[in-house]
C-alpha cells in the first residue's frame, strides 16, 4: 500500500517542486485534499479526544468546558475500581477469549469433517449449518431467554455467555472454503504415513491455515467483546457482569448524581482491548488490500 | 370459511401458477400443475394446522373499517393475518418445489454433492458425527430450538416468570397491527359524493372512513426502525465513499491519513452511545455549550422525539464510518487505473469516470457494505441506543430490536414480544435472500 501511494506521488511532483520558491514548497501539493482530510480526522476524532479529556476531570471541569485534560484522573480511577471495573472487564476478558476459542475449534471440526470425510446427507448437514445465518440469536432473544434461563437453570452464569455461542456458521463456512483450496495429496499422503483425522487436522491443516484461524479468531473475539443485549438479559448480579453492561452503572451507581468523568474513563478502559487487537489486525488488513490488488 | 375450502383454492391457485411457470421456462406444465397443487394442499397447513385454524373463528380485531352509506364493513386483523400466513406457506413451498424441480431437470440430482474426489478418510465410521456433533448440538439447543419456541411462544399468552401460558391464537400478531380504539385515527377516503351532501350530511356521517392501523404502537417501532435504517445505512455510505476517495488521492500522508479516519471503527456501539450521551447532553454537553458560544441558542437534543432519531443516526454513523472507508479504500485498489486513463483520454470528465467506472467497479463493495450496515442498524443498534436515549423520548427511537426488548423483559409479555421477533426474522430473511440474489446475480464483473 505504501509502495503504491509513494509510485503515484513521486515521478510529476517532485520535478515541478524544483522550480518553486521556498513560500510555494512549504505550501503542500493538493491542499484541498489535506484540508478535507483534516477536517473529517478533526470530526471522526473529536468525540474520541473529548471522552478522554473528561476521564480525566472531576465534574467542575467538566462543566467549565475545559478542553485540557484535568486533575482527577486518579480519583476518576479509584472511583470506577471501587464500581468493580476491573471485575467487569475480567468477565469480558474471559467471555470473549471463551467465545472466539470455541467457535474457531468447533468450526475447525465441523470444517475437517465436511471436507475431509464422505458421510450421507453431507449436503443437508451443510446446508443446516448454513441456514443459521438467517437466524441471528439477537432475533430470537426471547426464546432463547426462555430456554437458558427457565429450561437450563444457567440464569447469572459464564456458560450461559460462552456456550450459546460457540457454534458458528461463519466459521464452517469459512473453514470448508479453505481446507477445500488445499491440495488433497496432503491427506492421501498424511493417511500413508498412519496420521488420523485428529493428527492431521492439528499437525498438517492448522499449521497451513494461521491466517484464515486468526482472522476469524480475531472477528469472534470482537463480536463477543461486544455482545450487549444477551449479557444485559441474562445476567443479573454486577459479579457476572460483562464491560459493555457495566459501564451504564458507571453513570447511575454514582453517589453525586451524573458524574461524567468515570464513566467517560469507563469507556476509554472499555476500549482498549479491541484497539490493541484492531491494531494487532490492522497489518492483516493491509496485506489484504494489496493481495485484492496484485489480482 | 372452512379449512376444506381454503386448501382446495389453495391447490388451484398453486396448481395454475406453477403450470405457467412451467411452461415459461420449457418444462412439462402437466407436471407443473400437479406439483402446484401439492404445494398449493400443503402450504395453507404449515402455519394452521399448528394453531388448529383458530384464526377462523377470531376474536374482535379491527384491522380497519369502511363504513359505507352507513354500513360497517369490518375488516378483521386476525383473518388479513391469517391469509398473509397461507400466503406466505403456498409461496414459499411453490418456490421450493419450482426451484428442487428445476435442479433435477437440469442437473439430474437434488443437491448439489460436496464430496471432495480425493483424499477422503476412510475407514473411520462415526467419526464425521463426532466431529460435527458439537456444532450440530450447539444449534440445535440454541439456534433452532430458541426458534421453535419463539414460534409456539407467539401463539401464547405468556408472561416472564409465569411457567403457565395459555393459546390465544394470532392475537400476539393481531395487537401487533391494531391500536386501540378509543384513540383510533379517521382518514377520509374519498369526498362524499355531491347528491349524498346535497341529502345532508346528517342522514350519513362518516361515509367512506377508514379507522386505521396506523395507531398501533407498533408500528411506529417499524417506521422508527426503517427511518434509522435508511439514514445510517445512506450517510455511512455516501460519506465513507467521499473520504475513502479523498484518502485515496495521491498526497503526502495518505497512508498516516487513513490510519487516523479508521480506528473509531474499533468502538463498540455502547461505547459511542456512552460518548455521544455526554457531547449531546442537553444541559451540560459541549455540542450546546459551543452553540451558545457562537450565539445559538441551546437544541434539547435527547429530548426532544424530532431531533433525538437525529443524534442516533449521527452515533451510529460515526461508529460504522470507519468500517465502511476501510473496504472502500480497498475497493478503490481494485479499480483499474489503465481504465481510469483510457477514459480520459477518450474525453470523460471526473464525474463521467466515477459514474461510469468507479461505482459499477466498487458495486460489490456498496452492496456488500449496505447489507452489514444494515444488520448494525438493526441489531448492534441496540447498544447505542439503550445508551444514548434508553429508546425515549417518548418512543421516538425505539426501533424493532428494542421494542422487542421493552415489551418481553420490561414489559414481560413474552407472547407478543415472540410475535414481534417473527416479524423481524421475516424481515432478516429478506434481506439475506435479497443479499444473494443481488450479490449472486448483478455484481459479478469478477477481479
Amino acid at each position: 500500500m505504501s509502495t503504491l501511494t509513494q509510485t503515484s506521488v513521486s515521478a510529476p511532483t517532485a520535478e515541478k517542486r524544483k522550480n518553486k520558491s521556498w513560500v510555494a514548497r512549504l505550501w503542500p501539493e493538493r491542499w484541498y485534499v489535506h484540508l478535507a482530510l483534516i477536517v473529517s480526522i478533526v470530526i471522526l476524532g473529536f468525540p474520541v479526544y473529548y471522552a478522554i479529556v473528561v476521564s480525566t476531570q472531576t465534574n467542575a471541569q467538566v462543566f467549565a468546558y475545559q478542553m485540557i485534560p484535568g486533575d482527577a484522573f486518579e480519583a476518576n480511577l479509584r472511583q470506577v475500581m471501587n464500581q468493580n471495573i476491573w471485575q467487569y472487564m475480567t468477565n469480558s476478558v474471559l467471555v470473549s477469549l471463551g467465545v472466539a476459542g470455541a467457535k474457531t475449534l468447533l468450526s475447525l471440526l465441523a470444517g475437517l469433517a465436511i471436507v475431509y470425510f464422505r458421510f450421507p446427507a453431507k449436503t443437508l448437514i451443510f446446508g443446516f449449518i448454513l441456514i443459521t445465518l438467517m437466524m441471528p440469536q439477537d432475533v430470537l432473544i426471547i426464546g432463547l431467554f426462555r430456554f437458558v434461563a427457565g429450561d437450563l437453570g444457567w440464569g447469572d452464569t459464564y456458560q450461559a455467555l460462552v456456550i450459546p455461542l460457540a457454534a458458528s456458521a461463519t466459521g464452517v463456512f469459512l473453514f470448508r472454503q479453505h481446507f477445500t483450496s488445499i491440495s488433497p495429496e496432503l491427506s492421501e499422503a498424511a493417511q500413508l504415513d498412519g496420521a488420523n483425522p485428529i493428527q492431521f487436522l492439528f499437525r498438517v491443516l492448522v499449521p497451513m491455515s494461521w491466517n484464515t484461524i486468526s482472522a476469524l479468531a480475531i472477528i469472534m473475539f470482537l463480536a463477543g467483546w461486544n455482545q450487549y443485549l444477551w449479557p444485559r438479559m441474562i445476567i443479573s448480579t454486577e459479579a457476572n457482569q460483562v464491560i459493555q453492561v457495566g459501564l451504564r452503572r458507571l453513570l447511575s451507581g454514582a453517589e453525586t448524581g451524573e458524574t461524567f468523568g468515570p464513566l467517560m474513563l469507563g469507556a476509554v478502559i472499555a476500549s482498549i482491548p479491541p484497539i490493541i487487537v484492531f491494531i494487532l489486525m490492522q497489518k492483516q488488513f493491509m496485506s489484504g488490500f494489496s493481495l485484492t490488488r496484485d489480482k | 370459511m372452512s379449512p376444506l375450502l381454503i386448501t382446495l383454492v389453495a391447490a388451484l391457485v398453486g396448481a395454475l401458477l406453477l403450470a405457467r411457470g412451467f411452461a415459461r421456462s420449457q418444462r412439462p406444465p402437466l407436471m407443473g400443475a400437479l406439483l402446484g397443487a401439492i404445494a398449493g394442499a400443503i402450504g395453507p397447513q404449515i402455519f394452521m394446522v399448528p394453531i388448529e385454524y383458530c384464526s377462523l373463528e377470531p376474536e374482535n380485531h379491527v384491522f380497519f373499517q369502511l363504513i359505507i352509506l352507513n354500513q360497517p364493513i369490518i375488516v378483521n386483523a386476525v383473518l388479513v393475518l391469517t391469509f398473509i400466513l397461507i400466503a406466505i406457506g403456498v409461496w414459499a413451498l411453490l418456490l421450493l418445489f419450482d426451484r428442487a424441480h428445476d435442479q433435477i431437470h437440469r442437473t439430474g440430482h437434488l443437491l448439489p454433492t460436496l464430496d471432495m474426489p480425493h483424499g477422503a478418510f476412510r475407514g473411520w465410521g462415526a467419526m464425521p458425527w463426532l466431529l460435527l456433533a458439537p456444532t450440530l448440538i450447539v444449534l440445535l439447543l440454541f439456534t433452532y430450538y430458541p426458534a421453535l419456541n419463539t414460534l409456539t411462544l407467539s401463539t401464547q399468552l405468556a408472561r416472564l416468570g409465569v411457567p403457565r401460558t395459555a393459546p390465544v391464537c394470532l392475537n400476539n400478531f393481531a395487537t401487533l397491527i391494531t391500536g386501540p380504539r378509543q384513540n383510533a385515527e379517521y382518514y377520509i377516503l374519498s369526498e362524499m359524493p355531491p347528491d349524498v351532501r346535497a341529502r345532508g350530511a346528517a342522514e350519513l356521517p362518516n361515509q367512506f372512513v377508514l379507522v386505521g392501523w396506523r395507531n398501533a404502537a407498533y408500528m411506529d417501532s417499524l417506521s422508527t426502525s426503517l427511518f434509522l435504517s435508511f439514514f445510517i445505512v445512506l450517510f455511512a455510505n455516501v460519506f465513507g465513499l467521499l473520504i475513502a476517495l479523498a484518502s485515496y488521492q495521491p498526497v503526502k500522508g495518505a497512508r498516516i491519513y487513513r490510519t487516523l479516519l479508521i480506528w473509531p471503527y474499533a468502538l463498540s456501539a455502547v461505547v459511542s452511545g456512552v460518548v455521544f450521551y455526554n457531547l449531546f447532553n442537553p444541559i451540560t454537553g459541549i455540542i450546546n455549550y459551543t452553540l451558545g458560544l457562537v450565539g445559538i441558542p441551546g437544541v434539547r437534543w435527547l429530548l426532544e422525539p424530532s431531533i433525538a432519531p437525529w443524534v442516533v443516526v449521527f452515533a451510529a454513523t460515526w461508529n460504522v464510518l470507519g468500517f465502511n472507508l476501510l473496504f472502500y479504500i480497498a475497493g478503490l485498489q481494485n479499480v483499474p487505473k489503465d481504465l481510469l486513463e483510457a477514459a480520459a483520454i477518450d474525453g470523460a470528465n471526473v464525474f463521467q469516470r466515477f459514474w461510469t467506472i468507479t461505482i459499477p467497479m466498487l458495486s460489490p463493495f456498496i452492496f456488500f457494505l449496505i447489507f452489514t450496515n444494515l444488520t448494525y442498524s438493526f441489531f448492534d443498534l441496540f447498544g447505542l441506543i439503550d445508551n444514548l436515549t434508553t429508546g425515549g423520548p417518548s418512543r421516538a427511537t425505539t426501533n424493532l430490536i428494542y421494542d422487542i426488548y421493552v415489551t418481553g423483559i420490561q414489559n414481560k409479555d413474552l407472547g407478543r414480544a415472540a410475535a414481534q421477533s417473527l416479524v423481524l426474522l421475516l424481515i432478516v430473511i429478506g434481506l439475506t435472500v435479497a443479499q444473494f440474489r443481488l450479490l449472486g446475480r448483478r455484481v459479478n464483473y469478477g477481479a
